[in-house]
């Protein structure tokens, strides 16, 4: 290493190796999200997925779902210690994949705060640290010292205090001498760092106490990184076959070999001479020792290196490993997994093109398929290798592969493969459509079969044998993941025969929020003593929380919000088959929508919904029905909408707007958004694209559809609210200079430029001044003290 | 655009660099700072911390910004000990005693009811820095426009950032978009990323700038097309 580097090591354990890069994370407020299903996971926690709740595969999902999916596919299930052994290991899954959505977090001691408990017993001092961390040792999990090394210091010691005793100088000493080896654990990789050694003992000590520090001498140098040192010590120990640590360090020399050999090297390249000379130590060993978690740690070992020097030969190995049972099915995944990316490699930049553009994923698309063709002709010997590469891709080629493979072999994995990829035009779909239905409910691929071939039917039009298919399984769904049920829900939503089917499909099961904490019904986003910050209650749960409340899928807000005409939208807000907390979010969207395409009859209509639900529009909506004229009745549409910053023409799609719905939020969560998209803060650059790709409904006739569509886009040529409302108001209050209500409309003017969603045009100046000439005295120019 | 205070001497961009493995050994140090991924802390119940494991290559005079991410869920994040503002701080000071560190920064999208909590341990974190050190934080776009509560606290700058905003606001997909920076901490400093439109760029305007691969020479080239060197 020289000294004009810092490089910081990984780890050598497969486990470290594979240690997924940490997100740049959003910068955004915790505003809750809802959670249907995850792309990159099974439902949380995926205990009960790994037990075999396997649901609706996802080609999405991280590598190792989908190698546990091929088992269950082909016939081979998990036994229980393949199950806690894919379980353990956490770099297999992502986010909090291992745990439920509502976990109780406990503290729980990490190894180097058990050593501080065991060490307190005997040494009231703290142990000593870097003088610049201070709360080292009650913070951090040991960085360069790990787990193994903390609870082998921590069963010494009892040993010691037992064979020494608990106040005898001797355990003092030893304590010292681990002292300074722990002294070598934080921040490892600094080069600057000098290594701590303890004092050697002279020969008159005693003889354990000085074959424990050799042993401590020998680890310092290793935690310190000083492998010729580490290796100097470990292997006179191992020559002594009275040291206790004898066998101990026959293992650790190859350790520190592969160490070694890993380490001081441009970050991927191993220095393959230090890692065969530790392949033959740990192989010997492996052969000679009788400790059997010695022996398993040592083979472990053995699988690293060869990863390290034979990849290619090794990844048909594993590959083969893990369609089998076995008993280290955990270890296996995650190295397959490892030589699978490390194969792939990372995503490039291309010289000239602009990352994020459509070019660049154009491009990389393109190479990404060339990637997996490539790999996949290199493993197509191996059939789960084969399996997930054609799965997790979604080239033309895949749909070809898969429906080759299927073809040659007709099994079930291949079914699954198939008939994920094809859609209901394709040639294919009647074979699979054939074959899958043969299937029968207990097999562990019956709940993705059932979802595909509802989806093929609907792209074949052949709506009534969808609905018979989806409706018998959904019969079976008790034990379904909640994610698979709602999105065969989903799927059966889109045949649905009419309006009322539909609105009972609307509601989707969130398996939870993220981005905010829902504790009792309400949002963390909330709990606020702050100055404006007040907030709907319970629109998550009810109280005491118990099942969280349905919520609308992207899906079912597209519908709503660009596909189905007013008329249809009044009589969805009104069915009786709507859940009360989405008859909340619809009714007032209806109305909003009703007043500014300018139907007062529909308006009319939903109307006593409305202000049962939102009391605090009665009097506004009173008055807009009382309006003389279309004039009248365009300004207190826009006067009662200004009113309430939670009132949209739109739903949104899973958590609903928290802000109280007379509030106006500072983070611009107020009325909607230019291009009347549902996404009302249009950040998502690829909403216009989903939006597109959602199918049409069934039970829409061609009319409808088309009315649908002008209703959309009526309300999109309205443009930004921050422009539209204060345009209305404005001209209203020039018109009409003697309206009593037009200061108050004018101060909400005012605040719709301030706090809307979109920058709008600027008008606060003329507002300001307009209210300040022409009504002094009115307390609302008194509330509107500036412009900006 | 003047450029007064710790930061003055730093150079005009700076890239940051995740926990990833990155190689920014031949990049010009009057040019550009590193700013990497030093730590991240997790508050829960209780505290752990995940030091960076990827490897970084960086050159030796390059000007290095420490920078600890605070992550801590709404609901399970107990921030009531007194005496945490202070353990934190202490954890993130320590990064000022590393070699080559020139700056520290902190990101930690602190909600509502964590605010008091964050300013407390900005305060007592100012307080263990070396004087003369830089202390930066990271800010959401929407703290340096309609918020006014990092006003008072105790750091050199607050980078606003202009990616993965979410519903912050609503960025164009066109470069050249425009935010409304009222916070002054917020003026001379901008957060962006390669694979997301920039917002106009004021003259003299320090960037931090995020690249979702590692950087690679390929990706550097790409960076100072775009910045016009």
């Amino acid at each position: 290493m020289t000294k004009y580097q810092r490089v910081f090591l990984a780890v050598v354990c497969a486990a470290a190796l594979l240690v997924r890069p940490l997100p740049m994370l959003g910068h955004v407020p915790y505003r809750p999200e809802v959670i249907f299903f995850s792309p990159a996971h099974p439902d949380r926690p995926v205990s009960s997925f790994a037990a075999g709740k396997v649901g609706v595969v996802q080609p999405s999902w991280a590598l190792g779902y989908l190698v546990v999916a091929y088992r269950y596919f082909n016939g081979q299930p998990l036994s229980s210690a393949e199950q806690k052994s894919f379980l353990a290991q956490k770099e297999l899954h992502p986010g909090f994949a291992l745990e439920p959505f509502e976990r109780k977090y406990e503290e729980r001691l990490g190894p180097p705060q058990q050593w501080v408990q065991a060490r307190a017993q005997f040494l009231r001092t703290k142990p000593p640290t870097n003088r610049y961390d201070s709360d080292w040792w009650k913070y951090t999990d040991g960085e360069g010292c790990l787990a193994g090394a903390f609870a082998n210091a921590i069963r010494t010691l009892r040993d010691r205090a037992l064979r020494f005793g608990a106040h005898s100088i001797e355990l003092q000493e030893w304590i010292a001498g681990q002292d300074q080896v722990f002294l070598n654990c934080p921040r490892w990789w600094d080069s600057a760092k000098q290594e701590v050694l303890p004092e050697g003992l002279p020969l008159s000590s005693n003889p354990l106490l000085r074959a424990d520090r050799a042993y401590q001498i020998a680890a310092a140098h290793f935690y310190a990184r000083n492998f010729d040192g580490a290796l100097h010590g470990f292997e006179a120990i191992a020559a002594d076959q009275t040291s206790p640590w004898h066998e101990l360090s026959a293992y650790l020399v190859a350790r520190t070999l592969i160490q070694k050999g890993t380490a001081d090297e441009t970050p991927g390249v191993s220095n393959a001479e230090v890692l065969k000379q530790a392949e033959q130590r740990m192989r010997a060993f492996s052969i000679e020792t009788k400790d059997a978690g010695l022996r398993r740690s040592a083979l472990g070992l053995l699988n690293l290196i060869a990863i390290r020097l034979r990849p290619e030969a090794q990844l048909r190995i594993i590959s083969s490993r893990i369609s089998h049972p076995g008993t280290n099915f955990g270890q296996d995944v995650e190295d397959f997994n490892y030589l699978i990316n490390r194969k792939i490699g990372p995503e490039p930049d291309f010289p000239g093109v602009e990352d994020g553009s459509v070019e660049y994923d154009r491009k990389l698309a393109a190479w990404r398929q060339e990637r997996y063709q490539a790999l996949n002709e290199r493993v197509n010997n191996n059939e789960v290798a084969d399996w997930i590469l054609t799965m997790a891709s979604w080239s033309p080629w895949s749909q070809q592969h898969a429906l080759a493979r299927w073809r040659s072999g007709r099994n079930l994995p291949w079914l699954v493969a198939a008939i994920s990829k094809v859609d209901g035009r394709s040639s294919a779909a009647i074979e699979l459509l054939e074959a899958a239905a043969q299937v029968q409910p207990g097999s562990p691929a019956y709940a993705t079969l059932a979802l595909h071939r509802g989806r093929l039917l609907r792209e074949r039009q052949e709506f009534e044998q969808a609905r018979r298919v989806l409706d018998a399984a959904l019969e079976h769904s008790q034990a379904w993941p909640v994610s698979a049920v709602t999105l065969v829900k989903g799927e059966r939503a889109l045949v649905a025969a009419g309006l009322e089917e539909f609105v009972g499909l609307l509601g989707s099961q969130p398996l939870g929020f993220t981005n905010g904490a829902i504790d009792r019904g309400e949002s963390e986003y909330c709990e606020d003593t702050g100055r404006d910050v007040k907030c709907e209650r319970y629109i998550f749960s009810g109280k005491p929380a118990k099942r969280l409340y349905p919520q609308l899928t992207f899906n079912a807000a597209v519908i709503i919000n660009e596909r189905m005409p007013l008329e249809l939208l009044v009589q969805a807000a009104q069915s009786p088959q709507l859940p009360k907390n989405l008859r909340l979010r619809l009714a007032p969207a209806v109305w909003a929508r009703s007043a500014l395409l300018e139907r007062p009859d529909l308006a009319q209509t939903i109307a006593p919904d409305v202000v049962i639900l939102r009391p605090e529009l009665k009097p506004f909506i009173t008055a807009y029905q009382q309006a003389e004229g279309p004039a009248e009745r365009r300004f207190l549409a826009a006067f009662t909408i200004a009113h309430f910053p939670g009132l949209r023409p739109l739903v949104e799609d899973g958590a609903p707007r928290v802000t109280r719905f007379d509030y106006a939020d500072n983070y611009r969560d107020n009325w909607w958004c230019h291009n009347a998209e549902l996404d009302e803060f249009s950040w998502d650059s690829s909403y216009v694209e989903r939006a597109r790709s959602v199918p049409e409904p069934a039970f829409l006739t061609a009319e409808q559809r088309d009315s649908g569509r002008k209703d959309h886009l009526q309300l999109v040529q309205i443009g930004k609210p921050g422009d539209f409302l204060p345009a209305i108001l404005i001209d209203w209050a020039r018109r009409h200079p003697n309206d009593p209500r037009v200061p108050e409309s004018l101060h909400f003017a005012w605040r719709v430029v301030r706090f809307s969603c979109d920058e709008p045009r600027n008008r606060t100046r003329e507002i300001f001044l307009l209210l300040h000439s022409r009504y002094p005295d009115s307390p609302w120019t008194r509330k509107t003290r500036h412009w900006y | 655009m003047q450029r007064t205070g710790r930061f003055a001497s730093f150079p005009p961009v700076t890239l940051w660099v995740w926990e990833r493995p990155d190689d920014v050994r031949k990049l010009d140090p009057h040019r550009y700072a590193v700013a990497y991924l030093a730590e991240t802390i997790v508050i829960r119940d209780g505290v752990t911390t995940t030091v960076r494991r990827e490897p970084l290559l960086v050159a030796p005079d390059a000007r290095l910004v420490a920078v600890v991410r605070i992550e801590a869920r709404p609901g399970t994040a107990d921030l009531s000990d007194p005496e945490l503002p202070g353990v934190i701080a202490g954890m993130i000071a320590a990064w000022a005693h590393e070699k080559g560190t020139a700056a520290v920064q902190v990101d930690f999208d602190a909600t509502r009811s964590q605010r008091l909590f964050y300013a407390r341990m900005l305060g007592a974190l100012r307080n263990r820095l070396p004087v003369r050190l830089p202390l930066s934080i990271t800010a959401l776009a929407s703290w340096c426009a309609f918020d006014d509560w990092i006003a008072s606290l105790p750091v050199d700058e607050a980078v606003p950032m202009f990616f993965r905003m979410g519903p912050d606001h609503p960025p164009s997909r066109t470069s050249g978009w425009r935010y409304p920076i009222r916070e002054p901490l917020c003026r001379n400093t901008v957060g962006l990323s390669t694979d997301e439109a920039w917002p106009d760029l004021q003259p003299g305007t320090r960037l931090y700038v995020f690249h979702p691969r590692p950087w690679n020479p390929v990706a550097l080239t790409n960076l100072e097309h775009s910045l016009g060197l």
